[in-house]
């Protein structure tokens, strides 16, 4: 029975979830495609509903996109977690994260985690392929949590990398 | 039997009851048992008699209604309405018995009244009703009818046959009105012409005759009196009267120009000679090295000039009528159109309303009683209708006769009077007129030409008279001024150049005396007067200590003792300098022709408020009391270096902005390295970072910027802000002053906001507090910038979590809220702490907490 119910429960929470990124409709088609970085020896693959990243050093990062959530970054799950940024609706914040959440912290009803971040910010308006892709990057950002309240941070020390994408394909 | 039925109906229903009750809610059971117990008292209401049925219970219905109803209820409604006949009498007993046998035993009801008895009721109330009815009609129509048809005609007939004898009375009036104005406008119009044509007539004659003649007596006398006037002068003496006349001008002029001229030439040559002669003797010195007596005063004055100087040194700038148409055409009332004479529908008031037959079976007697009470309405009220309208009619007619012979007999002088006032006035206005206007038409102008004839014969010799005179005088005055002058003029300048050098060698030697006279009279003059400034930088700058030095020529052909000379100093512009020393006497005797430089005289300073402006100041010498020579000098007060601020001041809030004061050296010495500039303001709203700082050398009219770095500590978006700035030398003294006070904004990218005002009270106490802040950017318009909190504060405070905290970036506009959990760790602490905002890495914003 306490199994049944549970079932339903995470159903429901799938059907949620699955809604929250539709809302963002995942990855805007107009920025789906493969990107390069000349200058950084970088490359860029995103689709609908994953990313891939990779460095000539042989870095590879390959997550699924998803609507963010607090729980999703509270159990510190790597992953492109999208954002409607609230001021416009034609805007989504991407911060796509690769945690390192063995080094979590908690302290004063906080809890942090020190993660590499990769942030951008794209436009459902745009119709056409877009050419350029400018992309932050950090290792040194951290995952702010506030699970009282579940208000939650994402944010990165001064002088981030910077990608300039273009698009191969 | 009975008994029995009744107890197995009971058990039976409270049976039903119970198991209803299981399944059913508590108030539709309560309802359930109400009704069912009303049911059986009902079934066993035969002990009672016949109670009457339920009416609202639908179970019950009455099966026939009552057989005939009356038609006209009663006026009196009887108190005991009748009760419901049985229903549905059984007429044949059942054959077979009920397997539940009725409770009640069959009833049979009381024979009632039958229908010929009703009906003969009935027939009797009416018959003995109508009579009753016709017999109260006849009672009051005719009473009632002769007093309202009396009165409605009395006040028809008056009201008519007044308005016709007003109208008749006013026209009566008008015509007599008509007949009085018309004699009596006539009458007068003519005496009021003759008057006015007379008085006017006699006014403008007068006047025209006048003017005529005024005008015919100029003309003709102007010629003749000329000629007159002409010949006169031709024959007197102008011609001799001018020429003695210019002898005299020529002396005179003569005279007075040598005064003018050589008289001032003499006095200027001789003063001239007098300064240009080298003295035999030349002194200097100067007056502080000179008297002892002077030290003491000194050391009182410069008492006095701190004391005065405590005060403004820090202030400076602080400073139907409705109605129905059922009448005749006349207005009087209708008898014939359908209608009744007014009132005749009248009510009756059942005055003989009794009926007597008196019936055992209530019905019968209701119904006897009800059809009495109609019949005598309708009896009364038919029989009314028609013998008042036959009444009223007639004595309307009586009354309406009276009315009018009444108002026949009233007083109509009133309306007499008026119409004979319109009329008088209709008539008089108008034959006034014409009486007035033929009359003095045919009057006037006779009147005027006679009087104008008149005037004129009167005038003319008198006024010819007099235009001769004029004209005669004028071209006498006219010849004899010329022949005057032409005889003056040569005679004048002819003795001008004979007499003016005479004049002048005398006058000029009379000047030069009365010089001569002057310097013996005002032996010592001030021949030169300058400031001397105890800095020597060509800039009189406020409280700097100035004094004068004089120098004194003595033309006197001796020594002038030196106690019996003064030198004062006077300050013509008092509100802007403090003299602390005005005056000095010679220490020693002024030597015989001797020229004397007096140096370091007087003592004095300017106020800071007299910066910008120029003061004057007026020195005066004097021997033995009197005034010898004074002479007036001019100070422009400055600071050495001109303070003003560059640029308009933007400040923000928690970040440090820079506030910069150019500098300008205005005097004609380098400025030296060692100035300090201090900066002071409203410290509750802004910090400034270093307030002192020291100005580089400045050169004679160069300049320099010195930059304050300054925070504001305040969320207002504008602060009027005091700023008072002072440049002060290496020694203290001051060289430069700003006192201004601005409107200044205070702008940042981003804001933040404490969202617990009880924050630095609870940093006072041991244990654990969030510090809830809003973060909004306010006008950074940059994109993909990461931000960086950092958090400082004392030991006794831990920060919890991560410091510094990384924070998503923000859009403009977009605010986001966090916290910052820290463990106090003691109780009863204070200090600061302190937030500061990067956005990826630049500093936009810091907030402090003091607790």
């Amino acid at each position: 029975m306490k199994a049944m119910k549970m079932f339903k429960i995470s159903n429901l929470l799938l059907v949620a979830c699955l809604a929250l990124l539709s809302a963002c409709g995942g990855i805007p088609s107009a920025y789906q495609g493969e990107f390069r970085d000349d200058a950084l020896g970088a490359n860029l693959k995103l689709s609908g509903s994953e990313g891939t990243f990779s460095e000539a050093t042989g870095v590879l990062v390959k997550t699924p996109a998803m609507a963010l959530a607090f729980e999703a970054l509270q159990k510190g799950k790597p992953g492109i977690y999208l954002r409607k940024n609230p001021m416009r609706e034609d805007l989504i914040d991407i911060y796509w994260i690769q945690p390192r959440f063995t080094e979590k912290q908690e302290a004063g009803g906080l809890l942090w985690y020190p993660t590499d971040v990769y942030y951008t910010l794209v436009s459902t308006a745009q119709e056409d392929k877009v050419n350029e892709l400018r992309m932050i990057y950090s290792r040194n950002a951290l995952v702010t949590l506030e699970p009282s309240t579940k208000s939650w941070q994402v944010g990165w020390a001064a002088n981030p990398t910077e990608f300039k994408f273009r698009r191969t394909k | 039997m009975l008994l029995r039925s009744v107890s197995v109906l009971l058990s039976k229903t409270l049976s039903f009851v119970l198991a209803l009750s299981m399944a059913l809610p508590l108030p539709i059971l309560a309802s359930l048992m109400a009704q069912s117990q009303s049911a059986v008292a009902q079934d066993n209401g035969g002990g009672g008699g016949r109670g009457p049925r339920d009416p609202n219970n639908p179970r019950n219905p009455p099966t026939n209604p009552p057989r005939n109803p009356p038609t006209n209820p009663p006026t009196n409604p009887p108190t005991n309405p009748p009760t419901n006949p049985p229903t549905n009498p059984p007429t044949n007993p059942p054959v077979n018995p009920p397997v539940n046998p009725p409770t009640n035993p069959p009833v049979t009801p009381p024979a009632g009244p039958t229908d010929e008895e009703r009906r003969a009721a009935s027939d009797r109330g009416r018959n003995d009703g109508t009579p009753q009815g016709v017999r109260e009609a006849t009672d009051r129509a005719g009473i009632e009818a002769d007093r309202r048809g009396e009165n409605d005609g009395h006040a028809n007939g008056f009201q008519e046959c007044e308005r016709e004898e007003r109208q008749n009375a006013y026209d009566r009036g008008l015509a007599e009105g008509a007949r009085r104005g018309t004699r009596v406008g006539e009458e007068r119009g003519a005496n009021e012409a003759d008057r006015d044509a007379n008085a006017n007539g006699e006014r403008d004659g007068n006047t025209q005759g006048q003017n005529s003649a005024d005008r015919d007596a100029r003309n003709n006398s102007a010629g003749p009196g000329r000629d007159r006037g002409l010949s006169e002068a031709d024959a007197s003496d102008a011609a001799a009267r001018g020429r003695e006349q210019g002898i005299v001008d020529g002396d005179r002029d003569a005279l007075a120009e040598a005064i003018r001229v050589d008289r001032a030439r003499g006095r200027v040559d001789y003063n001239t000679e007098r300064f240009a002669a080298d003295p035999r003797n030349r002194e200097r010195f100067s007056v502080r090295q000179l008297s002892a007596m002077l030290m003491n005063f000194q050391k009182v004055s410069k008492d006095q000039m701190r004391m005065a100087s405590d005060g403004p040194r820090d202030g400076g700038a602080r400073g139907g009528n409705g109605g129905g148409n059922n009448g005749r055409p006349d207005g009087r009332p209708g008898n014939g159109h359908g209608g009744n004479a007014p009132g005749a529908d009248a009510n009756p008031d059942n005055r003989y309303n009794h009926p007597g037959k008196v019936y055992d079976n209530q019905e019968l007697q209701n119904l006897y009683a009800s059809n009495y009470s109609t019949a005598y309405g309708n009896a009364f009220r038919s029989n009314y209708r028609e013998i008042y309208s036959a009444r009223y009619f007639r004595a309307y007619d009586v009354g309406e006769r009276r009315g009018c012979e009444q108002a026949r007999r009233q007083d109509y002088r009133r309306d007499r009077d008026r119409g004979e006032q319109e009329g008088f006035d209709r008539a008089y206005n108008r034959s006034y007129r014409v009486a007035y206007d033929n009359l003095y038409s045919r009057l006037y102008p006779e009147i005027r030409d006679r009087f104008a004839q008149d005037t004129y014969d009167r005038v003319y010799q008198g006024l010819y008279d007099s235009y001769f005179e004029s004209a005669r005088s004028a071209a006498y005055q006219e010849r004899y001024s010329s022949l005057y002058e032409s005889a003056r003029r040569p005679a004048r300048d002819s003795t001008y150049a004979t007499k003016y050098p005479v004049y002048a060698r005398q006058q000029y030697q009379i000047g030069r005396d009365l010089e001569a006279a002057e310097f013996t009279a005002r032996p010592l003059r001030v021949t030169q007067a300058e400031i001397i400034e105890s800095r020597p930088n060509g800039v009189t700058e406020p409280e700097e200590v100035l004094r004068a030095r004089v120098q004194i020529r003595n033309f006197a052909n001796r020594a002038l003792p030196g106690d019996q000379v003064v030198v004062k100093l006077e300050a013509l512009d008092g509100s802007n300098v403090v003299i602390t020393e005005r005056e000095h006497r010679m220490p020693r005797a002024i030597k015989v022709d001797s020229l004397n430089d007096v140096d370091q005289l007087f003592e004095f300073r300017l106020l800071p408020r007299s910066v910008g402006s120029v003061t004057r100041y007026k020195i005066t010498v004097l021997f033995e009391g009197r005034d010898m020579d004074s002479e007036q000098i001019n100070t422009t007060t400055q600071y050495q270096v001109n303070l003003a601020l560059n640029g308009t001041p933007q400040l923000s809030e928690g970040m440090p902005m820079p506030i910069t004061v150019g500098s300008t050296n205005q005097s004609r010495v380098t400025l030296v390295n060692g100035a300090r500039m201090n900066f002071k303001t409203d410290d509750s709203l802004v910090e400034v970072v270093q307030a002192s700082q020291v100005l580089p050398e400045l050169s004679a009219g160069s300049n320099a910027l010195t930059v304050f770095q300054a925070i504001a500590r305040t969320r207002d978006p504008s602060i009027r802000l005091p700023m008072v700035f002072d440049l002060r030398a290496g020694d203290g003294w001051l060289i430069g002053a700003l006192d201004t006070t601005r409107q200044v904004p205070v702008v940042n990218d981003y804001r933040l906001e404490l969202r617990d005002a009880r924050v630095n009270q609870l940093l006072k106490t041991a244990g654990l507090v969030r510090i809830p802040y809003r973060l909004k950017n306010a006008s950074s318009r940059l994109l993909f910038k990461g931000l960086q909190l950092k958090i400082t504060a004392p030991d006794a405070l831990l920060v919890l979590g991560p410091n510094p905290q990384y924070l998503i970036p923000l859009q403009s506009g977009e605010a986001l809220d966090f916290s910052i959990p820290i463990m106090v760790q003691s109780s009863g602490g204070s200090g600061v702490v302190e937030l500061s905002v990067f956005e990826d890495g630049r500093l936009v914003v810091v907030h402090q907490i003091q607790y």
